[in-house]
């Protein structure tokens, strides 16, 4: 004791004044640890919301860019966008459409690329889902408000124009063509998709850490969120405005196609914008929604259009077939989860219970 | 270190770990405190730690640290065992760096080693629950300070009677 | 000779440190529950994977979900540890959340339930 207590005295009075600063300094480090701990969980993202795909685009982008990556993300949309939709003038779908039946038209690599999936896809749900389906979907219009049921032998007339068969790819050249004219494609059953995968490749580039977009009711995520854990995705209850349940996921991209979307009613029947491209008329197959996971956001997209339309059982097998999850949503309350996803759905809506596929 | 001075520090490790457990013990027995974290301790058994860092230096204010680990791990849990021990492996080196190599008071020792010793074991419990332990923060900071306070101002009170009786300090 | 270090008063500019600091703590512990909006969202994770999330308007009359050894209620109101086979039951002692920020933990059964503000939990909605 007295050894130190001399050691003590013979350090000075500015030593000493070091020292307390060192303590003071050291107590600070800990209160600010203690106060700052929350935030190496994060930090705020950036978020933005911008109108495209004929809906709006919401994006949270958690990383130092983050801000500069939403902004160039929501570019590579609107771009995509002026490229695929068929009221874009001069885009590639427009100018397709445009030239049916008449000439092979030049189109960019992506747009070539999203047609062969969608190609694709129309081949393996049997023309489920089917880009050509243009001249039916332009018909009914459920855009506009008028509300109206197309007479049986308009739809007929229409129907002879819609089939995979008509639209033709070079994808060696990057050209394409529609054989007659009267056809015409609509990506309207994938744009929303392709647009999440459109932002993700730019997060990509970008290096962002992590972020989520969501285009409608397609959404991407990428990267791992800060805060740890999964994306939870809530899933819309067809019946409410509410939520039905929460999807968790790590990765990827989801879409839901519902009968609820665009839709009217008409001396009691429900018309909904998802056509079955075979008979003209909105699908019916007992089915309220179909959410759709998968790698791709187009094809998560085209996915659970092609569901919906084919049905709870052939649906599964179609998600199969391209690796894909999904849920289906029965009209009687039942919700059926495919194998992959039966971890990471949790039903919390009331008035829903799990069944087995059918 | 003659023998009657290496007598003396055994019987001082012996009591400080001995008023350690104790001490653990009697806070077990309190009931959770409202608006804070269940779970949570006032950290008196670190009076012990603090006695132990000023009366015989680092090496045994860490082994203090460990003993109450290990307690905690026996008497109520793995889990525990790993928030008790994580907290006194961080606030030991800092009360004994306070009280050891600066001016500053027991009391603001205490203070440091309560706010080190909840600061370690919100990390620990954000790493073994996940990003839901932050909502703790704002009560573990309250409760580091106002338990650093008390046994700062404990161990000023006892200091008096430990050192008349074994009167040494190990430099 | 100075005193022993024990019994060493603090100084001025120790004490109103100190004094402070316990304001500071007082400050940030009672405005982080006065200024704490309202829940919106209920997020229950296990081992730090999320196991259950849902907007509290969605939830109707109380559900109790069994997680681990721990029974979790769930609620428009909030939710709160039922519940639970941990010895010393601190979790259910923790009572109902309401507020956003608001939290328990059972440590044994590695169970946290949170309550967030702002569609927290929720990142995005599909449909």
């Amino acid at each position: 004791m007295k050894a130190i207590l001399e050691k003590g005295a013979r350090l000075t009075e500015r030593a000493w004044k070091r020292l307390a600063a060192a303590g003071l300094a050291l107590l600070l480090v800990v209160v600010l640890a203690i106060a700052l701990f929350p935030l190496l969980d994060g930090g705020s993202p950036a978020e933005i919301v911008t109108y495209a795909m004929g809906s709006y685009v919401r994006q949270t982008v958690y990383g130092k860019n983050g801000e500069e990556a939403a902004r160039e993300a929501a570019g590579a949309v609107q771009a995509l966008d002026n490229e695929i939709s068929w009221r874009a003038v001069g885009g590639d779908i427009q100018r397709l459409n445009e030239h049916a039946g008449d000439d092979w038209i030049e189109l960019s690599e992506e747009t070539v690329g999203l047609l062969a999936l969608a190609q694709e896809v129309c081949e393996k749900s049997g023309g489920a889902f089917d880009v050509t389906v243009a001249p039916l979907t332009h018909l009914w219009d459920f855009d506009d408000a008028k509300n109206e049921v197309p007479s049986a032998e308009k739809i007929a007339d229409r129907l002879q124009y819609v089939g995979g068969k008509f639209l033709r790819l070079d994808q060696n050249e990057n050209t394409a063509s529609l054989r007659n004219t009267g056809n015409a494609v609509d990506l309207g059953g994938l744009g929303k998709g392709a647009a999440c995968d459109a932002a993700c490749a730019v997060y990509e580039t970008l290096g962002v850490r992590a972020a989520v977009i969501a285009v409608g009711g397609s959404i991407g995520v990428y990267g791992t969120k800060p805060a740890g854990g999964r994306w939870n995705i809530a899933v819309r209850d067809p019946n409410s405005d509410g939520s039905i349940g929460t999807l968790s996921i790590e990765r990827g991209f989801v879409s839901t196609s519902g009968s609820y979307e665009k839709c009217f009613e008409k001396d009691g029947v429900l018309y909904h914008h998802l056509l079955d491209p075979h008979t003209g008329m909105p699908a019916r197959t007992g089915l309220l929604s179909v959410t759709v996971w998968s790698e791709n956001g187009a094809l998560s997209d085209m996915l659970s259009t092609a569901c919906f339309v084919l049905g709870e059982s052939d649906g599964a097998a179609l998600l199969e077939t391209f690796g894909a999850e999904g849920i289906f949503i029965r009209e009687d309350g039942a919700v059926a989860v495919t194998d992959g996803l039966s971890e990471s759905f949790q039903l919390t809506a009331e008035g829903y219970a799990l069944a087995p596929l059918a | 270190m003659d023998k009657k001075n290496a007598a003396k520090h055994a019987a001082l490790c012996g009591l400080l770990g001995a008023l350690a457990l104790s001490l653990s013990y009697l806070e077990g027995l309190l009931p959770p405190l409202p608006g804070i974290p269940p779970g949570a301790k006032p950290g008196l058994s670190n009076l012990a730690v603090l006695a132990a860092a000023d009366l015989l230096g680092l090496p045994a204010a860490l082994s203090l640290a460990v003993l109450k680990g290990g307690f905690a791990f026996l008497t109520r849990g793995v889990t525990p065992g790993i928030m008790s021990l994580s907290g006194g492996l961080l606030s030991a080196p800092a009360m004994t760096l306070i009280l050891r190599k600066t001016k500053l008071s027991p009391l603001f020792a205490g203070v440091t080693g309560a706010l080190a010793h909840n600061a370690a074991q919100l990390a620990a419990a954000r790493f073994l629950t996940g990003p839901a332990a932050w909502g703790y923060a704002p009560g573990m900071l309250l409760l580091g300070v106002v338990s650093g306070l008390l046994t700062g101002a404990c161990f000023s009170g006892i200091s008096a009677v430990l050192e008349k009786a074994f009167g040494h300090r190990t430099p | 000779m100075r005193a022993p270090r024990s019994r060493r008063l603090p100084g001025k500019g120790e004490a109103a440190a100190l004094l402070a600091l316990l304001l500071l703590a007082l400050a940030v512990f009672f405005g982080a529950r006065r200024f704490a909006p309202a829940g919106e969202t209920v997020l229950i994770e296990q081992n730090g994977e999320t196991v259950f999330s849902a907007r509290l308007a969605d939830l109707g009359e109380a559900r109790v979900l069994e997680i681990g050894g721990a029974a979790v209620e769930v609620s428009r109101r909030g939710a709160r540890f039922l519940e639970s086979d941990c010895p010393d039951r601190l979790c259910v002692k923790a009572g109902l959340l309401t507020r956003a920020g608001e939290s328990a933990v059972c440590l044994p059964n590695r169970v946290s339930v949170r309550i967030t503000g702002g569609g927290g939990s929720i990142d995005a909605v599909t449909g």
